[in-house]
């Protein structure tokens, strides 16, 4: 009975070790994961914003010439198009 | 003359829920009262934080010391709305339908008296836990604001309310976490409050379009911290004060399960000729088996921890992606009733441990198991309700609504479905993260030296006192809804 | 002594101006008629517009502190007739009246800067306004004369039923239509005509600023409503979708200024570029065949107090700290409490904030066009998911970051200073609770002022 008990005990063990054996490379791996994906997101989300907000930069008679342009751009292309 | 058997279960109340009701008609707009106690229940705990806010330097101790009392009236009048439905007439007399001044509605009713009444309960409780760091006003404020906010999510008629209850959660989580995330200027807040955010951003989507309500099911597994979010769960557990902690385990888990329900149900009825894409229906078997996995991911996830905090957030994700699981690949006859019954007893439990946690929290200052031992030498009651609540963890699934979550587990086994294995797989290694965490706290040689490690006389009042309301509770009686599970068992007849 | 009547006049004008606001929105409503043989409507939308137009120069009078005497009260009339030329135009149901008070507006309002604020960027600010407000008239005068010489009429109903009478004209009075669709989007902010609003709207004298803000958008919206309202029948000879010409305003003007928002390093271009997100959302009220004055008029005056609540709190912030930059404003919750609570609060309105005016007819806005195609239900959501993360973003700074050490001191205000600032911002935040929650009898009335004659 004792010797059951033993065995049960280290079949036990042993079990819970492999198990954080496997835990502990699944967090590794998910450590990486999240690291790097979720960073990378995080920069490219940063990267987008902060170009966006750099259209926005240059003076107001600047944004005016662009606007202008773009306006002949589409009336030229609407008249050459119909 | 044979007498005609009665009905199994009675007709369904004809209430409404706070989306585009799947077979559920709305009230006509003559069966709402003017504001009243429903609208205390939101308005007070917000009254309560404007006071903290504003409150003179002399007096603002007194007042976050007494920030529990915002939440007093809020608790009793959903004990007594539980106990008048379940003693006097019925679970079907508890309807109360509210309209606000500026539009929207708020109801009570036998669909969400449950998890009502948990938020209701939890609430007090958060306030009034022992945490590591001295309580400062800005912090119950916005507790007191994250009550108000779940429970507006969970007490809406219409979208509006629901989506402004999703989003005000995440505010006074981006501020609770900033609030202790103060040495490294919050910078740990942002990436939960975007999460949750996006959550908000879904419900919204859903809320204006009937054709997006499975987006519910995206809101829901983020409030849940299934995976990809489990990372940040874990962080926001870490980070956040006790009474938070509380609050977010009970609040987030009972309004994400019901997004997920309601998701997974618009899904379902999606290509058969109601909303939602054509092929919706055909996405259910593959988001099962991702969830299963996503459970078993977690499992180990959580099993590597070393910091308690985070092996109960681990703990969490797992128990939501099962859940959620169980939502998706078991009929609705069967998944409802038994992730209702399952999510009920984990999350009454959850509260037990971590109230019983909270004074070594708050003496330790740390979550690393290293600091915890020993607790059985010194504290034999504190020690025998970790065993309890364990144990309760453990035969969750047998102990609520007779076994219904067991029988919806080997349901999925027998199916022999690829999201049956890993699914019992993450179930197993959340729960053995938490009973190793329980072991570890108990046992030792060392005991942690605090003061008085057994339960103090207001832990016992709390303890009795929640034993006796659940005891009276009981009363309510399954399956008709009361504490056999979060949501009616006998929405099970109804299929939706 | 001239310097101070001089003051005291601007000062006048100013609050009698505000009272003529509140006296055509809370009085008794006329019946519509026509003015001038019918060249003029005094309909819903025009009383509307008169009353927006009134009080946003009633209060930039108010505002302009910083100009003395004679300077003050040059800016404070040169306003009001930039904002008479707003009204003539909301009225106008004759396009060289229309253009006509679009021209006076666009040349006044700059003037006015020029007038009022004599620092070195005013004049470039005021150049700014005057070469945008010039683009847009000029372009709606080559469509308007377009439209004119094809229909043989400058009355927006005669035009209606003439400018088909040209089989082959068609396509050209469409590229017409398309360019008044440019002029009206660089009056109301709609992307990619907006790109220099953050430095107009955001960087300048704040009442001045303000008014601009609160007076061209009317004015665009005023072009658009009598000219749709009149080409009604036009549109449904040409087959022309009014929603789908507006389609790619509302995308671009939905995600690009709340993504540029979450970079931006300045807290009145913050709030400039999410008052151009919310302005971009009325564009959900152009249907196939038109415009819907009722939903555009109380979004347009959420838009406006929310622009008010802002301006204060940032004209306060600019006032106590000296200048608005993020870095500037960390940790202010610790050394202003009151001030960081009125940028939050003014953060959070942009974001919407449950019970104000302005998030209630943006919701209800929402449900009544959400439904009408994926675009623009994806274009309100992510909107507001960026809006809210900007927001986040600017109370995060506020509120956990830590005091800047080598800051510079905290200006004391005067008493009065800081009573305006909290008066204004006070005033507004209750406006905007009040009517959001319906307190009053008079709190519908905003929703009921549009309705307008001839279209819509």
């Amino acid at each position: 009975m004792s010797t059951l008990w033993r065995g049960l005990g280290a079949a036990v063990y042993l079990t819970l070790r492999a198990l954080f054996t496997v835990a502990r490379a699944v967090a590794g791996v998910d450590r990486a994961l999240r690291e790097g994906v979720g960073g990378a997101v995080t920069a490219l989300a940063r990267a987008f914003a902060a170009t966006i907000a750099h259209m926005h930069r240059g003076s107001a008679q600047d944004m005016t010439l662009l606007d202008l342009a773009g306006l002949a751009l589409l009336l030229v292309g609407r008249l050459f198009g119909s | 003359m044979t007498p005609t058997a009665p009905p199994a279960f009675p007709a369904l109340p004809t209430l409404p829920a706070p989306w585009p009701a799947l077979g559920t008609p709305p009230p006509a707009a003559g069966d709402f009262d003017p504001a009243g106690p429903l609208a205390l229940l939101i308005l007070l705990p917000l009254v309560g934080a404007l006071v903290l806010a504003l409150a003179p330097r002399p007096v603002v101790r007194l007042a976050t010391r007494a920030a529990v009392l915002w939440t007093l009236p809020g608790a009793l009048f959903l004990l007594a709305a539980a106990w008048f439905g379940g003693a006097a007439h019925g679970a079907f007399a508890v309807r109360w339908l509210e309209r606000l001044p500026g539009g929207g509605g708020l109801v009570l009713s036998i669909w969400n008296l449950v998890p009502a009444l948990l938020v209701g309960l939890a609430a007090p409780l958060a306030l009034a836990v022992p945490e590591a760091r001295e309580k400062t006003p800005s912090r119950a404020a916005f507790l007191l604001v994250l009550t108000a906010a779940n429970l507006a999510v969970i007490l809406a008629v219409g979208p509006g309310v629901a989506v402004a209850g999703w989003l005000g959660g995440a505010w006074a989580l981006c501020f609770l976490l900033g609030e202790a995330d103060a040495v490294n200027a919050g910078q740990e807040a942002s990436a939960p409050f975007v999460l949750h955010a996006f959550a908000g951003a879904c419900v919204l989507a859903a809320a204006l379009a009937p054709p997006f309500l499975p987006l519910l099911l995206v809101a829901g597994v983020i409030r849940l911290g299934v995976p990809p979010t489990h990372g940040v769960q874990a962080r926001t557990f870490a980070l956040l004060p006790t009474g938070a902690l509380l609050l977010v385990v009970v609040g987030f888990a009972v309004t994400g399960l019901a997004a997920a329900r309601d998701g997974v149900a618009a899904l379902r009825a999606s290509g058969v000729g109601g909303p939602g894409w054509g092929v919706g229906a055909a996405w259910l078997g593959p988001l099962a088996v991702a969830s299963a996995l996503a459970a078993a991911w977690v499992g180990f996830v959580a099993l590597a921890e070393g910091d308690l905090k985070r092996r109960l957030a681990g703990f969490a994700s797992a128990q939501g992606a099962l859940w959620v699981t169980l939502l998706l690949a078991c009929d609705p006859t069967l998944a409802r009733p038994a992730v209702g019954a399952w999510a009920l007893v984990t999350l009454v439990t959850l509260v037990l441990l971590v109230l019983a946690y909270a004074p070594l929290w708050a003496f330790a200052r740390t979550g690393d198991l290293k600091a915890y031992g020993g607790l059985g030498r010194v504290a034999l009651v504190r020690s025998t309700l970790l065993l309890v609540g364990l144990a309760a963890l453990v035969f969750a699934p047998v102990l609520s609504a007779r076994g219904a979550g067991a029988a919806a587990l080997v349901d999925v086994l027998a199916r022999r479905i690829p999201a049956g294995g890993p699914v019992v797989l993450g179930g197993a290694l959340g729960l053995l993260a938490v009973g190793l965490s329980v072991y570890r706290t108990i046992r030792g040689e060392t005991a942690m030296p605090l003061p008085a490690p057994d339960l103090s006389a207001a832990e016992w009042c709390v303890v009795v006192l929640f034993g006796a309301t659940l005891f009276l509770l009981s009363a309510l009686g399954p399956p008709l809804g009361g504490l056999g599970s979060l949501w009616p068992v006998f929405a099970a007849a109804g299929g939706s | 002594m001239l310097d101070a009547v001089a003051a005291l006049l601007a000062v006048l004008v100013g609050v009698a101006f505000v009272a003529w606001a509140a006296a055509l929105v809370l009085g008794p409503v006329a019946p519509e008629r026509l003015v001038l043989q019918g060249l003029l409507a005094d309909d819903g939308w025009s009383r509307a517009a008169r009353a927006a137009v009134l009080l946003a120069t009633g209060l930039a009078a108010l505002g302009l502190v910083q100009a003395r005497g004679l300077r003050r009260l040059a800016a404070a009339l040169l306003l009001a007739l930039a904002g008479a030329g707003v009204a003539l135009a909301a009225a106008a149901l004759d396009l060289t009246l229309l253009w006509l008070g679009l021209a006076v507006a666009v040349t006044c309002g700059p003037l006015a800067i020029v007038a009022a604020d004599d620092r070195r960027n005013a004049a470039r600010h005021a150049l700014s306004a005057l070469l945008m407000g010039g683009l847009a008239t000029g372009v709606l005068g080559v469509s308007f004369l377009a439209l004119s010489s094809l229909g043989n009429a400058t009355h927006v109903v005669d035009l209606g039923f003439l400018v088909t009478r040209y089989e082959h004209a068609g396509p050209f009075a469409l590229t017409a239509l398309r360019a008044t669709g440019v002029g009206v989007a660089l009056l109301c902010a709609w992307a990619p005509f907006h790109l220099g609003l953050p430095e107009l709207w955001g960087e300048g004298s704040t009442p001045l600023a303000g008014w601009l803000a609160l007076a061209w958008p009317w004015a665009g919206w005023s072009v658009l409503v009598r000219l749709a309202g009149g080409l009604l029948p036009a549109f449904g000879e040409w087959s022309f979708d009014a929603a789908v010409a507006v389609q790619l305003f509302l995308v671009l003007g939905a995600l690009l200024p709340a993504a540029a928002a979450l970079a931006e390093d300045r807290l009145g271009r913050v709030f400039a570029l999410l008052a151009v997100g919310t302005l971009t959302e009325l564009l959900l009220a152009v249907h196939a065949h038109g415009v819907d004055p009722e939903w555009i008029a109380p979004g347009l005056w959420g838009y406006g107090l929310a622009w008010i609540v802002g301006a204060a709190a940032t004209a306060a912030v600019r006032a106590r700290v000296g200048d608005d930059r993020l870095a500037s404003l960390a940790g202010l919750a610790t050394r202003l409490p009151r001030t960081a609570f009125a940028v939050a609060a003014a953060a959070l309105v942009w974001a919407g904030l449950p019970g104000t005016f302005s998030l209630a007819v943006r919701w209800a806005l929402w449900q009544h066009a959400a439904g009408a195609t994926p675009l623009a239900l994806a274009a309100i959501v992510c909107g507001a998911f960026l809006r809210l993360v900007a927001a986040a973003r600017v109370i995060s700074v506020l509120y956990f970051r830590a005091t800047v050490r080598d800051g510079a001191d905290l200006v004391v205000p005067l008493a009065s200073g800081r009573a305006r600032y909290g008066l204004v911002f006070g005033l507004a935040l209750l406006l905007e609770l009040v009517l959001g929650l319906g307190l009053t009898p008079w709190a519908a009335r905003l929703f009921t002022l549009a309705p307008v004659l001839y279209g819509g």
